[in-house]
Order: structure tokens, then C-alpha cells, then sequence
């Protein structure tokens, strides 16, 4: 098999013209990017002197008002938290794996609504490329107010990245937040762990910290479980 | 940003292997020059610093193979390649070439990333899954059943198991 797909694939070459052709498009891209950069010098300080100003001043204006309320965990196997406030913006986002570090780079989702930071998450490449027929996009939601974390799994229902990926939502308690990040994981995948330990108690952190969030539902469904039905009073939507 | 020297260097080293993915995953010619600027722009601009020239051609792969799935999205079509939209690619390969070529990509598209990877990149599935960011187990799946699948199609032996690692 392997010496016959090598000499197919041995067949298909880029060709001189098509290696030109990307080196004269980079020479373009180069000369635009140093006119562009050269032109936007004088401006660039004056602009940069501003925005530090205002984040300064937005900053402080926040101080005081923003307390994260309620918190969602996305897994899949980047794993990601997001904090949110009383009006459901995100205070801040946090990786809990080097995935979702990748996922979150260059992302700036503070002052967002969940909904629309959830649709930036999930359209990112690097989330893109975890999420297949095989995986599974969860979100876990925790309130200090089971009102409030009812609305949000309704809106994540409702929501682009969730409803084209085929996301799952469930529901877990504000407690275990401490706990799963005491052992270094977002609160969904430790609510995750948990359910499946329950199920299996030979299960270690470890081993869950190296799987995918639909290796752990696979393995629940093995055992005739399921996260819909945690320990933590967990709840499927 | 990366010089012209750097950049071209990558181009010799990397532009067939780009071709390739391109190749099992893209409609047409224009598609694939498109997806061909972008890696390359993206090299020449990232500040990405490798340790090896293994380490490049992974991100290299990785890379090439995120810009096909994003174009894909972009242009909502089914990635089932027709080989003769590739008239280039058909008029100079055998026709037990055209067979091989044919069968793999007929593969539903998650398994041809890592039977390419695997087969003609000779990446063993931990370097595989570190490119397409899935588990390890989920690559060994992935490998072992597009490989049934495979040989379904094409029959004959299986040279190399995917737990033996790199071939």
C-alpha cells in the first residue's frame, strides 16, 4: 500500500510556472507591505500614544463594575473558558490546554457578548480545525443564578457556532469551578472527568486531561452513561 | 518578515508537497494557486521560528492543509475531487497512478489528511496528530480505517501498519 500511494503521489509535482507565480505575487505583497509601513510611520506613534490613553481610560472606568457572575467552559479539545458579567459580556477568556491557547491567540473577546465571542471562537481556524463529524463541541454553563444559566444555554443553543458545529450545552454547579481549576482544567472537561470517574473509578485526571471531550463521551457511552445525567447535577440541552 | 532568500528557499523545499494536499483536497487549478499564495504569504510574513527543517515541513503541512479546509468553507463545496478537474495532474500520471490517486481521493475527506500524511509523508501518527491537532488514538483510527477502505478498492497487502510509527 505504501509504495503504491508513494508513486501515485510521485506523479504530482508543482510545476516552474505555478513556483514563479507565487514567488512574483510574494514580491508584489512584499514592495505593497514596505510602501504601506513606510507611509504609516508618521502616523503610527500618534495613534499608538492615543490608544494606550484610552484603554487607560476605559480601564478605569471598568474597575469596580465588572464581576464575572457566570462562566462558560468550551471543550473540545482546545478547552477554553469564558467569564462573563451581569449583561452577559465577557470579562475574560481564559485557555486551560495549549489547544485552546492556539485558539484564543489574537482573539480579543473582552466587552463581547457570549453569543458573538462563542461565534469568534468557534470560526477561528485553529478551533476549525478540532471540529469534525467525529468531535464533540461542548459547553458547559455555571451561574451564581440557575435563572441566568438557563438564558445562556438557551442563547448557546441559538447561536451560528454552536448550531453549525452541532454543539452540545450542560449545565454544572459554580462550586466545581474551584475544583477543576485547582487541578488545571476548564470546569466543563473536569465536570466531564467527573461524570466519567463515577462511572469508572480506575479513571485518573491525567488520563482525561489527554483526552478529547468526544473520547470522554464515547467512553461514558460504553459504560452506559452519558453527560447527560452528572453527578454534578448536570443537564444536556 | 521572512527575506526573499528564505522564502524562496521554501518554495523549492516545499511547493510539491503543498501541490499534493492541494491536489486531494481542491476542485480546480485556481483554487489551488489561490491556497499556494496564502501558505506562502503566510510563511514570508510569520514570525514562526523552527528548530529543524522536520519541524517546518509539519507546519508547512499543517498550514497547507487549514488553508484548503478554510477555502473549502469559503466556497461551500463538496470536497470530493474528481480527478479528470485536474487536467494537469491526469494527462502525466499512469494509469495505475490514476487508480491509486482515484481511490484516495474518493476516501471521505477525514481520512485522507492523515493516509497522505502517513503514506507518502512518512510522518509517524504522533507527529500526525500533533499537525491536525487531534489525539494520537484518533489518528490510529483514523489510519486504520481509511486504510480498510483502501484496500477495499484497491486490494492487495498491507506493507506497513500504522502502529509501526514512521515508515
Amino acid at each position: 500500500m505504501k509504495n503504491r500511494i508513494r508513486d501515485a503521489f510521485d506523479g504530482i509535482h508543482a510545476d516552474a510556472m505555478q513556483k514563479q507565480k507565487v514567488r512574483d505575487y510574494l514580491e508584489i505583497q512584499r514592495r505593497q507591505r514596505a510602501g504601506r509601513s513606510r507611509r504609516m510611520a508618521p502616523y503610527l506613534a500618534a495613534v499608538a500614544a492615543a490608544a494606550v490613553l484610552l484603554v487607560f481610560a476605559g480601564r478605569a472606568m471598568l474597575v469596580g463594575s465588572a464581576r464575572a457572575v457566570s462562566y462558560i467552559s468550551i471543550d473540545v479539545n482546545p478547552s477554553i473558558e469564558l467569564a462573563l458579567d451581569r449583561s452577559s459580556q465577557v470579562i475574560s477568556a481564559k485557555a486551560y490546554n495549549e489547544d485552546g491557547e492556539a485558539v484564543l491567540q489574537g482573539l480579543s473577546l473582552s466587552g463581547k457578548q457570549y453569543t458573538d465571542a462563542i461565534d469568534l471562537i468557534v470560526s477561528t481556524d485553529a478551533m476549525q480545525s478540532y471540529l469534525s463529524d467525529a468531535s464533540d463541541l461542548t459547553f458547559t454553563v455555571a451561574s451564581e443564578d440557575p435563572g441566568e444559566a438557563s438564558r445562556l444555554m438557551d442563547g448557546i443553543s441559538r447561536c451560528e457556532g454552536c448550531r453549525k458545529n452541532q454543539g452540545s450545552s450542560y449545565t454544572a454547579d459554580v462550586a466545581l469551578l474551584k475544583q477543576a481549576h485547582e487541578n488545571g482544567m476548564s470546569f466543563g472537561k473536569y465536570a466531564a472527568y467527573e461524570e466519567l470517574h463515577a462511572l469508572d473509578p480506575s479513571i485518573t485526571l491525567a488520563q482525561c486531561r489527554g483526552m478529547t471531550m468526544a473520547e470522554m463521551h464515547e467512553m461514558m457511552g460504553r459504560y452506559g452513561g452519558g453527560q447527560n445525567c452528572g453527578m454534578m447535577g448536570g443537564k444536556k440541552q | 518578515m521572512r527575506d526573499e532568500e528564505s522564502v524562496n528557499r521554501a518554495i523549492d523545499a516545499y511547493a510539491d508537497m503543498i501541490r499534493r494536499i492541494c491536489f486531494y483536497h481542491l476542485k480546480n487549478a485556481a483554487d489551488t494557486e489561490d491556497v499556494f499564495q496564502n501558505v506562502f504569504l503566510k510563511y514570508m510574513l510569520s514570525g514562526e521560528q523552527f528548530a529543524d527543517e522536520h519541524e517546518e515541513r509539519a507546519w508547512i503541512a499543517r498550514v497547507a492543509i487549514n488553508a484548503c479546509m478554510d477555502h473549502l468553507r469559503f466556497l461551500k463545496r463538496h470536497p470530493s475531487v474528481p480527478i479528470d478537474l485536474l487536467p494537469d495532474e491526469a494527462a502525466s500520471v499512469t494509469p495505475q497512478q490514476r487508480t491509486v490517486l482515484e481511490a484516495v481521493l474518493a476516501l471521505p475527506e477525514k481520512y485522507r489528511n492523515p493516509i497522505y500524511l502517513f503514506y507518502y509523508e512518512g510522518y509517524t501518527a504522533a507527529e500526525i496528530a500533533r499537525i491536525l491537532r487531534r489525539t494520537e488514538g484518533t489518528i490510529y483510527s483514523l489510519l486504520n480505517r481509511g486504510r480498510s477502505l483502501l484496500r477495499k478498492t484497491l486490494g492487495g497487502d498491507d506493507d506497513e501498519e500504522p502502529d509501526q510509527g514512521r515508515i
